[in-house]
């Protein structure tokens, strides 16, 4: 019975050992290709700038329609109970908390891994079970750099820009709603928010973003080339990257912000 | 879709370049906001604590932001000693016999600070001069000489007002006066003197249980304890119910600990909130005593009974005795003294 249960433990480790050098190894070719990418850049750039297109510009509609909404909830909870005891001016510190510091980044993630994880996950299984995969590797093309690195570089980026969209359509959100209960210029609107504001507070929903972009799509493609040959892997492994990326983006997102705010 | 296609390199172009000039104009405007490039002037200032304070505290003068603080350090004399920073343009206007107030925002905790100008516009300090805070001895004076006036947003003056009139009705420097700590310390007291007088009956109680070597209880010991704790317990259950009547309106006023005007007025909630929480703790320990006093009397009720009729018989035995021996004719009292 001990003799079992201790070869279940050995069996564990050595499979969650082999799983972490294989990720590990995988995230540092990603970033050898990089340098490869930037130097062949003629040959991935339409890839890049597709994912882009697909990722970033696409979602734009649905990250506003989002912030717009996120953003006039915040307001409209807040007037209902800040002025109770006088501290209305809360409003703007507690828009700027909630979307800057937490919520832009983390929603944008949310989206971008039900959009774009999915698709990531499930295009490069479906490459790997119509051996196109093979045929790149026999041809002696990276795979990493042909279909992996354009498609990390598409999603921070795309990430990037959605972070800072979605701040922006949020806090205007907020001004709308603000705006329906006591009419209040655009400007005063912008001078108390930006009051709210820090450089930190901007630079750190950058950072995030960049974070939450290269896990994305790092675990979505990872888990997509995971697929052996049988097309039923494909859905299981996207499910299995979109739960893996929903973690990893919780736990980069409460590591980062004890990062910038506690340190 | 064949137009995005078309077109993708201009619209994903477009897309990031309109956000990252987003990022970099607010970025911008943030740094301009707060004078990142402007040259500053480092001053000292000491507070008398450090709650509400941070790194990055705004000082301001008239509304206007004129300076941030850096840094702030606990002092060996107990007191904060704090280095700001104060904007070039608004240099001239650290002058001599300044002070500074920090007020604090009772429901975020944060605190503002307040810059108060001397009366000399003209005597401007130099940089790494030292500004008091008005809850400082110095600041106390400045503010007690008329160099200078409180001044601050409304809300800010009347918290400050009532948590002077809190500090005001808290000291009790003449005991005579019947001041509201007084009467919460008496409180306090009188649950406290309850609380050691059942800890003494509960251990005589303890003690008479038990039979001693000559397996007899100290019936003795139990008359003269009962007694004295009951006139103890009389007198102090009267207190109890004078402090209480006494204290029936503050109480009221109190009602809601988590109250904003409580808040305000005893933010640390060690004037008002402390004293009570400490009676109540004390009241609360002293009623299971009671009850167990209660409930001895009742198990012991038979044998008390017992006792007092065993009492009676031996003193009716004893009277006898002594009618005897008084009516004597060797012992007794002379024979015309003698019970006829």
């Amino acid at each position: 019975m001990v003799q079992k249960i201790s070869l279940a433990f050995a069996n564990r480790v050595r499979l969650f050992y082999s799983k972490t050098t294989s990720v590990v190894s995988f995230v540092f070719e990603i970033l050898y290709e990089l340098k490869n990418f930037f130097l062949q850049r003629k040959i991935t750039r339409l890839i890049l700038i597709r994912q882009i297109l697909f990722t970033g510009f696409e979602a734009l509609g649905l990250i506003s329609f989002v912030a717009v909404a996120v953003g006039g909830i915040i307001i409209l909870e807040g007037s209902a109970i800040l002025p109770g005891f006088g501290q209305s001016k809360l409003l703007y510190t507690i828009l700027v908390t909630v979307i800057l510091r937490e919520l832009g980044g983390l929603l944008t993630a949310f989206i971008i891994i039900a959009r774009s994880g999915t698709a990531i996950a499930a295009e490069l299984g479906n490459m790997v079970v119509n051996q196109e995969v093979e045929s790149l590797v026999s041809f002696g093309i990276s795979p990493v750099l042909y279909l992996v690195v354009p498609r990390v570089l598409g999603v921070v980026l795309s990430m990037m820009a959605l972070t800072i969209y979605f701040n922006v359509a949020a806090l205007a959100g907020g001004w709308f709603m603000a705006y329906l209960f006591a009419p209040i210029p655009i400007l005063d609107f912008l001078t108390k928010l930006f009051s709210e504001i820090s450089v930190i507070d901007v630079i750190s929903s950058f950072i995030k973003s960049l974070f939450f972009g290269f896990v994305v799509a790092v675990v979505s493609s990872y888990q997509g080339l995971q697929v052996n040959f049988a097309s039923t892997e494909v859905p299981q492994r996207t499910i299995k990257g979109v739960v893996l990326s929903l973690s990893w983006v919780i736990l980069f997102d409460i590591l980062l912000t004890a990062i910038i705010y506690l340190v | 879709m064949k137009f995005k296609m078309r077109y993708s390199e201009r619209i994903v172009g477009t897309f990031l370049i309109v956000a990252l000039s987003i990022i970099a104009a607010s970025t911008g405007y943030l740094f301009l906001q707060n004078k990142v490039f402007e040259k500053k002037y480092l001053f000292k200032a000491k507070f008398g604590d450090a709650v509400g304070l941070s790194s990055s505290t705004s000082v301001f003068f008239k509304g206007f932001k004129i300076g941030v603080v850096t840094d702030f350090i606990l002092t060996d004399d107990n007191y904060i000693l704090a280095d700001f920073e104060v904007y070039e343009e608004f240099k001239q206007k650290i002058v001599s016999n300044s002070a500074l107030f920090k007020s604090i925002n009772p429901v975020t905790n944060t605190s503002t600070i307040e810059f108060l100008q001397g009366p000399d516009i003209s005597s401007v300090v130099i940089e790494g001069s030292m500004i008091p805070a008005i809850d400082v001895p110095q600041g106390e004076a400045l503010l007690a000489k008329n160099m200078v006036k409180k001044t601050g947003d409304p809300l800010n003056t009347v918290i400050y007002n009532l948590a002077a009139f809190s500090e005001n009705i808290n000291k009790d420097n003449n005991v005579d006066k019947g001041a509201f700590f007084r009467a919460m310390v008496n409180m306090a007291d009188v649950a406290e003197g309850l609380k050691k007088i059942t800890d003494n009956l509960n251990v005589d109680f303890e003690t008479i249980s038990k039979p001693d070597k000559s397996g007899k209880r100290p019936l003795s010991t139990l008359v003269v304890n009962a007694a004295n704790i009951s006139d103890s317990l009389r007198v102090m259950t009267g207190l109890v119910n004078l402090s209480l009547m006494r204290l029936d309106t503050v109480l009221t006023a109190y009602s809601k600990p988590e109250g904003l005007i409580v808040k305000m007025i005893d933010p640390g909630g060690k004037q008002v909130i402390e004293p009570i929480r400490k009676t109540i703790t004390n009241l609360n320990e002293v009623l299971p005593k009671l009850e167990k006093f209660s409930d001895f009397l009742v198990t012991q009720q038979g044998q008390f009974l017992s006792i007092l009729k065993q009492l009676v018989e031996t003193l009716d035995e004893m009277q006898v005795t002594f009618e005897t021996i008084n009516n004597s004719p060797f012992i007794g009292k002379p024979k015309s003294e003698r019970k006829k």
